[in-house]
């Protein structure tokens, strides 16, 4: 086990040391400490829609139901009988009044109450008096704007404000859609990263990477994806020369939250689908604020510590620890409502091409995550840097700072000021 | 029996005169399973129509590529791109490149298709896959919509349904 004085030599101002990557224990002590007291994202509220409806996810590395009871009331119930520990339901998801263990029959309400034991006579009754013998739930849940989080915490500051200027970037993603709601309701991509976790949360505002890791995929106008005949691109127009990613800027709030500015596009998305889209929203909106929703004025976002997303490849991305060397990746499409139809499918398919786990884009990321896991084996060499534009980060009228896009602020403030605090408390 | 003047391998080009039948449908299949193995995809890519498709759903009953996520759906066009990006130097999900071989089995063949010209083809199949000292393998079953064009047998939709489509995967670089 860390000491406090350890645990705080491996991270430094600029750097942090190996073994939080590699370390056994420090991955156990990050599941109970920085997954046991953050707000996790366990869902989104249109894979519950209606009363009895239910999913199974896992909180770190906890199974848990996410159920929606009477009077469309949202539980997350840990997915383990109070008997003996079976795990209750195996549905990735259903509709359910309640969950009856296979083993002993013991049946729960799906709101966790215990409401019937076979051949009960045999216990004492006192047993029943004396033990609280509900399912269990984690002591806090919240949404915002649809996204579920859950958290182990007793005492954490409520959902809103623990966002804070990160509710932002939702907002930017909901206010898309004319009816100001996403849903996550068109399947899901998972994948498996042979690296630790924080690999993908690391990667979650980093602009330098891409000339890189993603050369591979970019097209001779230096874009690597096209919707609606608009794309980020990578190089300075007309040229074969990367572009300076300062410019774009990345942004950092408290709680280790971020997002990156936008890549300039080539071409503006224009025709069709999106002229529709844009309608619907210039006339709920009006013209000047349909055409401001619609802007991409940001790329990543990162909700630390386990969910990232994005308003131009339309997908919500969710990052569950397994072990310290292995995450399981869980890519949702986003849905905008009352979009047209065409819209939402072309953005179905889009995220096939960047996001599955043979998606053209991500698999070059992953590669790049799990040689990280294989040379960080090298125990003789400690430190891991995140050095870019030291200080330069400065803090934002409305809150937050902003840096150079390629700055490396974010991941200081979340190993320093969110990772530090909760590994040490 | 569909009657038609066929190239059954548009890769051999090996000229069959008369009607297509199961065994010319059987080496059409080995022989794309072969072009990927020996990672000739271009020559693979060749196999498809202009507007064939190749897809990979998530979900077994999933009925379309737009409506519900899936691990590929390529039409000739990413089917290019994604090739492009296979020859590239920085491809890095292929270093050390994978390499594959492909086991097609349990070919069924249904020739009574209204259009003389159109067959309906299922098929059972497992893929080895060795790359960076792991050795992974894949299985499922294979539905073809096969179409003769202009002479030659081509694949207007690939259909590769995974026995463990919803799971994890591992990344994938190469086509199954």
């Amino acid at each position: 086990m860390y000491t406090v004085n350890q645990l705080k030599s491996l991270v430094q101002k600029d750097r942090v040391h190996r073994r939080i990557y590699t370390d056994e224990d420090i991955f156990n002590l990050e599941m109970e400490k920085i997954f046991g007291k953050s707000w996790i994202f366990v869902g989104h509220e249109s894979q519950v829609p209606d009363e009895n409806d239910f999913i199974t996810t896992s909180l770190g590395r906890q199974p848990v139901i996410l159920v929606r009871g009477a009077g469309g009331k949202l539980s997350l119930l840990f997915n383990r009988c109070s008997h003996r520990g079976v795990k209750l339901c195996m549905k990735k998801n259903g509709s359910a009044r309640s969950f009856v263990c296979p083993y002993h029959g013991w049946a729960f309400k799906n709101d966790g109450k215990l409401m019937g034991t076979p051949y009960r006579e045999g216990f004492d009754d006192k047993f029943f008096e004396v033990e609280d013998l509900d399912l269990k739930s984690p002591p806090n849940i919240d949404s915002y704007r649809g996204f579920i989080f859950a958290s182990l915490s007793e005492k954490i500051q409520p959902l809103d404000e623990y966002l804070g200027g990160i509710k932002s970037s939702i907002d930017d993603l909901c206010d898309r859609s004319p009816e100001g709601e996403i849903s996550a309701t068109a399947g899901c991509n998972r994948y498996i990263i042979r690296s630790n976790w924080k690999q993908q949360v690391d990667n979650g505002v980093d602009l330098y990477h891409a000339p890189f890791a993603h050369a591979s995929t970019l097209d001779q106008d230096g874009r690597q994806f096209n919707r609606h005949g608009g794309g980020p691109s990578f190089y300075k127009p007309g040229t074969r020369k990367f572009i300076d990613f300062d410019p774009m800027g990345v942004w950092g709030f408290d709680n280790g939250h971020g997002f990156q500015g936008a890549v300039p596009q080539v071409d503006k998305p224009a025709g069709g689908a999106y002229q529709e889209l844009y309608d619907s929203l210039r006339r709920k909106h009006g013209k000047e604020r349909a055409t401001k929703i619609l802007e991409y004025d940001r790329f990543n976002t990162v909700v630390y510590p386990n969910l990232t997303f994005q308003a131009f490849g339309q997908h919500i991305r969710v990052i569950h620890p397994i072990s310290v060397s292995k995450t399981e990746i869980r890519i949702y499409p986003v849905l905008l409502k009352g979009a047209p139809e065409s819209w939402n499918r072309e953005a179905v398919r889009s995220v096939a091409a960047t996001h599955s786990p043979a998606s053209m884009i991500q698999t070059d990321d992953v590669a790049v995550f799990e040689r990280a896991q294989l040379g960080l084996q090298a125990e003789s060499v400690e430190w891991v840097y995140f050095s870019r534009h030291m200080g330069a980060e400065k803090a934002e009228e409305r809150g937050g700072y902003k840096g150079p896009g390629s700055s490396e602020f974010l991941l200081r403030r979340q190993y320093n000021d969110v990772w530090l605090k909760h590994m040490c408390e | 029996m569909a009657q038609a003047h066929v190239r059954v391998s548009p890769v051999d080009r090996k000229e069959k005169s008369g009607s297509v039948d199961h065994h010319d449908i059987e080496q059409f299949l080995f022989m794309e399973a072969k072009l990927l193995d020996q990672k000739r995809f271009n020559e693979w890519a060749d196999l498809f129509c202009e507007d064939g498709t190749y897809w990979i759903p998530t979900e077994e009953e999933q009925v379309d590529p737009y409506s519900h996520a899936s691990i590929i759906f390529d039409d000739k066009q990413s089917m290019m791109a994604r090739i492009r990006r296979l020859g590239h130097p920085m491809i890095h999900a292929q270093s050390p490149p994978s390499r594959t071989t492909h086991i097609v089995t349990n070919i069924m063949t249904d020739l009574r298709m209204d259009k003389k010209e159109e067959f309906l083809v299922d098929a059972c199949f497992t893929m080895f896959e060795y790359r960076d000292d792991e050795q992974l393998m894949y299985g499922g079953r294979y539905t073809y919509n096969l179409k003769i064009l202009g002479g030659l047998l081509l694949i207007d939709k690939k259909i590769v349904k995974l026995v463990n489509s919803d799971a994890a995967h591992n990344i994938m670089a190469v086509y199954i």
